[in-house]
């Protein structure tokens, strides 16, 4: 009797320890890439997709149905599809960020105080090549080359009267003066030198009344000038004459301008508007899009527009593809933005006014969150290389080149 | 301390007086050290600026718990795991050291994910999470001699010395803490994990050698030998190439 009681608990502690181990044991099984691959559910064995179902399991886009099914015959649902789908964007660009191989997770909760470099004057726009940051000291008419991971570095150009804003295309860097009529500056990377530096270029003395902004469709450069008139100008750099067209029809006051890989597209603080520009290089404003009051110096993520209006303390966000509004976002710091940038990822847009940087993820619009600058910063330019951003101080007597 | 070029292997310049330099930091635009003393002893906070021409290093504090072996950043503070049984919280501006011992062995790894801190313990082999005070949130038991770790975007890969190992653990999400997967084969006292966007490297101290995985669904590429005696050490990466650390005579740096 006492055996057949131990037996009969023994039967029963088996049963319950091998109940219990099942939920946490493994279920099925497979190759992948030469290596036995074990998944937790128990419905996806010798499924001819196993391994792609286990990529997506190991990178986080889908955890299964319940935590050992994946139901690999059921229909996917729409709400499903969209949590796959920005689940995999979200990966492959956080992955895909260069900030990935470099570990950098962390989102500063402030301007950090070391990682700045001071500046002899104000720089109203930068640009990046990826090792270097290109800014234009219009106080002092120099462009001047930065090395994007030390901050070191003063070879560049001199003689950039009113230099304003900067473009890196073509194995050049092309700087606006903001004269009138405007100057288009150009300077051979390979020949930046100190000290002193050489005179800049000019490539073109006949742009459109004080240049600010500068684009390039792949073949022309492209200015956007404040004016008045305001204009847009397209200069033929290829050309034995540089060629110089400036079209006033269509713009009151136009003051940022970039290229979206098939149009350029033009803020206007005239009337507040966007404006997109045909794709023949003729500079005919084909659409107008309303936005915020005071737009400023806009960026392209890629799919959308992001425009920050100086005046009402907004953003607003346009497709790219058809104009569409997709959003108009405030709150988050916003207070004077003037400029924004994009990493790949994350939106930055400076904030003059308040101080203070404003970040948010791209892909949804959500903030990530207001970091200040200082008091008396007047944070204005900015650019990314990839890695980080970058953005300039305006403090007379204390301009800074920060790096975030 | 010493910067080399990425791409062209140049000495660009070293930096002196970091005494006992173990683990290396990028933060802030700076360049953080740990200098450890054996486990008795605080070990030191280095840092250096990278714009100003190589000289000494400035001594940030002697108040960090014994044998700080690894750094990590939140975006506020730095954080260092230290071997003789506590993680230090440092501020950088004013200086300020938080000792936390509680919950810990012998802490090894120290990373963070943009969200949370995580640590591995040699002492007791666990991934430990932690919240924003130093505290223990989860603790998922790995392999034997858990070292330093590598954040992947959604996973950590943690390199098990003694059990010969890789431990894949789910740290974002609802399925945050959840063990993936224990990698095994080719590994031979698998040290230091690192993330090129892509692949993990792992670098094998005793099997003179570099273990390969694609991230995305943790299959093996390879082992790579390093050459005989090599005993790879530390590992990086610069989105480019890996670059690992050879424990030879002299000791050397390869890009691979």
């Amino acid at each position: 009797m006492k055996d057949r009681l131990r037996s009969a608990t023994l039967l029963a502690l088996t049963v319950i320890v091998l109940l219990l181990t099942s939920n946490r044991l493994p279920a099925d099984t497979g190759t992948c890439g030469g290596a036995m691959t074990t998944l937790p559910f128990t419905d996806v064995m010798g499924n001819i997709f196993f391994c792609q179902i286990a990529e997506a399991f190991f990178s986080g886009l889908t955890n299964g149905t319940t935590p050992t099914t994946y139901s690999p015959n059921d229909f996917v649902r729409r709400d499903q599809m969209s949590a796959f789908v920005t689940r995999t964007q979200d990966s492959a660009l956080r992955r895909g960020s260069r900030r990935a191989a470099l570990g950098q997770w962390a989102t500063p909760t402030a301007l950090p105080l070391t990682g700045r470099i001071f500046l002899s004057g104000a720089v109203f726009t930068m640009a990046s090549d990826g090792p270097s940051i290109w800014v234009a000291n219009s106080q002092d008419g120099v462009v001047t080359r930065i090395d994007a991971s030390d901050l070191t570095g003063n070879r560049g150009w001199g003689n950039a009267t009113n230099a304003a804003g900067v473009l890196v295309a073509r194995g050049r860097i092309y700087v606006t003066g903001q004269t009138n009529p405007g100057n288009l500056y150009v300077g051979d990377p390979s020949l930046a030198s100190c000290c002193p530096s050489p005179p800049i270029d000019t490539l073109s003395n006949s742009l459109g009344a004080f240049p600010m902004g500068i684009a390039t469709d792949g073949t022309y450069v492209w200015t956007a000038n404040e004016g008045p008139p305001g204009s847009v100008s397209k200069v033929d750099p290829d050309s034995l004459s540089h060629t110089t067209i400036t079209i006033t029809t269509g713009f009151i006051s136009a003051i940022g301008i970039i290229f979206d890989g098939t149009n350029l597209w033009v803020t206007d603080v005239g009337d507040s508007k966007l404006k997109k520009l045909d794709s023949t290089g003729m500079g005919t404003v084909i659409q107008s899009v309303s936005v915020g009051s005071t737009p400023r110096f806009p960026v392209f993520d890629g799919s959308s527009i992001w425009v920050p209006n100086e005046s009402d303390n907004s953003l607003t966000i346009v497709r790219a593809r058809d104009g569409m509004v997709l959003a108009t976002l405030t709150g988050n710091g916003l207070n004077g933005p003037v400029q924004a940038a994009f990493d790949g990822e994350r939106i930055l847009v400076t904030n003059e006014i308040g101080g203070n940087l404003s970040l948010w993820k791209a892909a949804d619009l959500t903030p990530i969150g207001s970091i200040s600058t200082g008091a008396g910063t007047h944070p204005f330019a900015a650019c990314s290389n990839g890695i980080n951003f970058f953005i300039t101080l305006l403090n007379p007597g204390n301009n800074q080149l920060a790096r975030f | 301390v010493s910067q080399i070029q990425a791409s062209n292997g140049k000495l660009v310049g070293t930096w002196t007086a970091a005494t006992d330099a173990e683990g290396v930091l990028v933060a802030m635009g700076k360049i953080f050290v740990t200098g450890l003393f054996g486990l008795a002893s605080p070990s030191n906070l280095y840092e250096l600026d990278p714009t100003q021409a190589p000289g000494a290093v400035t001594l940030l504090t002697s108040a960090l718990g014994g044998d700080a072996f690894s750094l990590a950043y939140d975006g506020q503070r730095i954080w260092t795991a230290n071997g003789a049984g506590s993680v230090s919280i440092v501020t950088v501006n004013p200086v300020t050291v938080t000792n936390v011992s509680t919950g810990f062995s012998q802490p090894v790894g120290i990373l963070f994910d943009g969200s949370n801190i995580w640590v591995t313990d040699s002492g007791d082999s666990k991934l430990k999470m932690l919240d924003a005070s130093g505290n223990v949130l989860l603790s998922v038991g790995v392999g034997g001699g858990p070292s330093s770790p590598i954040f992947d975007g959604t996973n950590i890969w943690v390199p098990n010395r003694f059990s010969n190992s890789v431990s894949v653990v789910r740290a974002t999400g609802a399925a945050a803490g959840t063990l993936l997967a224990t990698l095994t084969g080719g590994l031979n006292f698998p040290f230091v994990a690192t993330f090129d966007g892509e692949r993990v490297l792992v670098t094998n101290n005793s099997g003179d050698s570099v273990s390969l995985w694609r991230a995305s669904d943790l299959t093996p590429i390879g082992t790579f030998s390093t050459g005989m005696s090599t005993h790879p050490g530390g590992a990086c990466s610069d989105g480019i190439n890996f670059w690992i650390t050879l424990n030879t005579a002299p000791g050397k740096l390869a890009r691979f």
